[in-house]
């Protein structure tokens, strides 16, 4: 797919200390995500950010040749060089992995696997309640996730109804209820919390937090009251995430297997320039 | 107590990027005001500046950035620098190379700096502009080095590989007066041998112009007549960047080693107006305290002071303010010549001080006294003061250097005149 013209200038931009071969590199791996493009990228960063006074020349290198002790980066280099790779190829190296890489053909191997791991969307981590606070712009005592897990375009989460939340002492007075309203809440955080860790990869930007919003809702359906103690399990999936709607399917049962809630449609909009009317929906959803 | 003396200057100003060419721009009042091209345009009502040539920033990147000189910067000196730094980095290389400093002596626990600046706020704009349109992952990884008012003491003392103190000083313009009187402080209590007092200040839109919304700027578009302070048409003052660089000694160091010494620091004050944040007390009450306060540091009376190098930033409320508290600490008798150097040079905000105090050194040592530019009627409120409106026949032997900045806060530095009898 060809990139647009305003992507296009900012990789040009991004690389315009490297060779050619590296910026011809880094559009065909843009365009058509060839991950044979990798080395030729890698080499071309390394080589703008290589000092003149290293030891090893990048042509004299291989796959041993060390980052810092050969080609004489220092750590602040190394991250600016991490930084460009991240652009191009528009992935994360988190720190945990960069500690693992001390060598060329570690960057490569660690580059190609990680490309070619996202294709194949592997489970990731569970979140705890801190790393969702961490990403999602909801935050206690208005925060409906304790858990979470991504899995491909679907996320899963749990919720303990702890008793003390602060809108059950009217909801209803004496008879604690999970209110409806915040059953849908959380299959909206469970859907923010998707968007703002897999959109930015799948659309190629950044989502800022404060950015995404709720749209609508549609066919959205109550089969249970949930009460204080109750574990539930929430799911959303992605149907369709096009620029700027992100549409899920969601629904809430609990650790029983019973179900709660759900609903149809849930529409999250975000960017800067959010529509201002109700998206209509569309038959396929 | 030590004596402190000044054994070698640096000079990236408006007025000239070297001793040679600053000492000619003084004597013969040639300005270093122009039109600036960053000011164009209808929506900005300030055209004037106090431009550093031979420098060029045409973007955020340093890579791309040209200076005049040599050495030349590493890419990863040069990486986490901001324009004051590097204007500091060059003017630092005069003062290093006039003072003699070998690099055992350049790089030893008891040489260090006091420095001041703003901070770069075109380089903090564009990083945080990165942050929120872009994300946090994508700010450069040395971003915050070069946000902070901190980056220039951070970059000088990593690329000088300094060894003694370090203090980046913030008291908005007077903050590079206060580096001369802490380096002298320094010195006196024995702390350290060799002290560079350092002020530098990006020259771009971002740290200029938001004083024009103070109102504080010339509106006018000439050079030739503006700024012009102590002038009754006064209309506020032209923003300058650049650096200064004064090598600040311990006398019996400086006599070891043979190098020539420029002149002596004698003393400092400092003192508050607890008044505004902004506008200076009208009495000028903090300043005459100051300035009377280096004077008694000093052991100087009054009539021993030749020549005051004032802070008359050409605000028509600031040098009114100044002239009160000159003759609050002159009542009668001799009064000093009086001029303000940033007629010529603009005002170099947290530069000022020590760009000002190098001026004086250099009076001192080539006996002239600085004129005061631009003045073709001069304002009642300066009744009684000589200010020095056209060329002098005057050798100053003792100098009083001002400097006061937002909130009311004054300092006065006093200088001598190095004769060889000490």
């Amino acid at each position: 797919m060809a990139l647009d013209e305003k992507t296009l200038t900012d990789l040009k931009e991004g690389l315009r200390r490297c060779n050619a071969a590296t910026v011809e590199a880094a559009i065909r791996f843009r365009e058509n995500g060839d991950s044979s493009a990798i080395p030729t990228i890698v080499y071309g960063l390394i080589e703008r950010y290589q000092p003149s006074t290293s030891t090893v020349r990048l042509a004299d290198a291989n796959d041993e040749t060390r980052l810092v002790e050969d080609l004489g980066l220092d750590s602040l280099t190394l991250l600016e060089l991490v930084l460009s790779i991240e652009e191009v190829l528009q992935l994360r190296i988190e720190n945990e992995e960069l500690k693992a890489i001390r060598t060329v053909g570690q960057m490569k191997k660690f580059l190609e696997d990680k490309i070619n791991g996202a294709r194949s969307t592997p489970a990731t981590e569970p979140y705890n309640r801190d790393r969702i606070a961490l990403v999602l712009p909801q935050q206690p005592p208005f925060l409906f996730l304790d858990t979470a897990e991504l899995n491909g375009e679907i996320l899963t989460a749990t919720y303990t109804i702890k008793g003390d939340e602060f809108f059950l002492e009217g909801h209803f007075r004496g008879d604690p209820i999970f209110p409806a309203s915040i059953l849908f809440e959380a299959l909206g955080q469970a859907a923010c919390l998707w968007v703002l860790e897999r959109g930015p990869q799948a659309l190629g930007k950044p989502i800022p937090s404060n950015q995404l919003f709720f749209a609508s809702l549609d066919g959205a359906h109550v089969y249970r009251k949930a009460r204080p103690q109750e574990r539930l399990s929430l799911e959303v999936k992605l149907t369709r995430l096009r620029e700027p709607l992100a549409i899920f399917q969601g629904r809430v049962t609990t650790a029983a297997g019973d179900r709660v809630a759900q609903v149809d449609r849930l529409v999250l909009a975000f960017g800067e320039q959010l529509p201002t009317a109700e998206p209509s929906p569309t038959p396929s959803a | 107590m030590k004596r402190a003396v000044v054994t070698g200057l640096g000079f990236i100003t408006s007025i000239g990027n070297s001793r040679a060419d600053v000492l000619r721009s003084l004597r013969e009042c040639r300005t270093g005001v122009e039109p600036f091209e960053e000011f164009s345009g209808a929506d900005c009502p300030v055209k004037l500046a106090g431009t550093v040539k031979g420098f060029a920033f045409p973007s955020t990147d340093p890579e791309d950035w040209t200076y005049p000189g040599e050495p030349r910067l590493t890419r990863t000196q040069l990486r986490a620098m901001t324009p004051n730094a590097l204007y500091a980095f060059c003017a630092m290389q005069q003062a290093i190379r006039e003072a003699r400093l070998t690099p055992d002596l350049l790089s030893h626990p008891r040489t260090g700096l006091m420095c001041a600046s703003g901070g770069s706020m075109w380089l903090a704009y564009h990083n945080f502009h990165t942050m929120i349109t872009r994300g946090v992952a994508r700010c450069q990884p040395l971003a915050v080095v070069n946000s902070i008012p901190g980056s220039l003491y951070i970059n000088l003392v990593a690329t000088f590989g300094l060894k003694g103190a370090s203090l980046g000083c913030s008291s908005a313009c007077a903050s590079s007066a206060h580096a001369l009187g802490l380096a002298l402080d320094l010195i006196r209590l024995d702390r350290q041998d060799i002290v560079f007092v350092i002020g530098a200040e990006d020259c771009n839109k971002f740290n200029i112009l938001p004083f024009a919304a103070a109102r504080a700027l010339s509106v006018q578009t000439d050079p030739a007549r503006t700024p012009c302070a102590f002038d009754r048409n006064r209309d506020g003052f032209v923003g300058t960047g650049g650096a200064a660089v004064l090598v600040v000694e311990e006398l019996e160091h400086a006599r070891r080693r043979g190098v020539p010494i420029l002149s002596e620091v004698l003393g400092w004050g400092q003192a508050s107006d607890g008044y505004n944040v902004m506008i200076p007390d009208p009495s000028g009450d903090g300043l005459r305290r100051a300035m009377e306060s280096a004077l008694s540091d000093a052991r100087l009376r009054p009539d021993d002071v030749d020549y005051i190098n004032a802070h008359a930033t050409s605000t028509p409320v600031g040098d009114a303010s100044e002239c009160r508290a000159i003759r609050a600490v002159f009542p009668g008798g001799k009064l000093p010549f009086v001029s303000s150097t940033k007629s010529l040079t603009g005002h170099g905000l947290s530069l000022a001080g020590a760009m000002e105090a190098a001026f004086c050194v250099l009076a001192l040592q080539e006996k002239f006294t600085p004129v005061s530019a631009h003045i073709t009627e001069l304002d009642p409120e300066c009744t009684g003061i000589p200010i020095v409106t056209a060329p002098v026949d005057a050798a100053p032997r003792v100098a009083l250097n001002n400097a006061s900045g937002f909130g009311g806060t004054n300092v006065c530095v006093a200088l001598r005149r190095w004769d060889h009898a000490g």
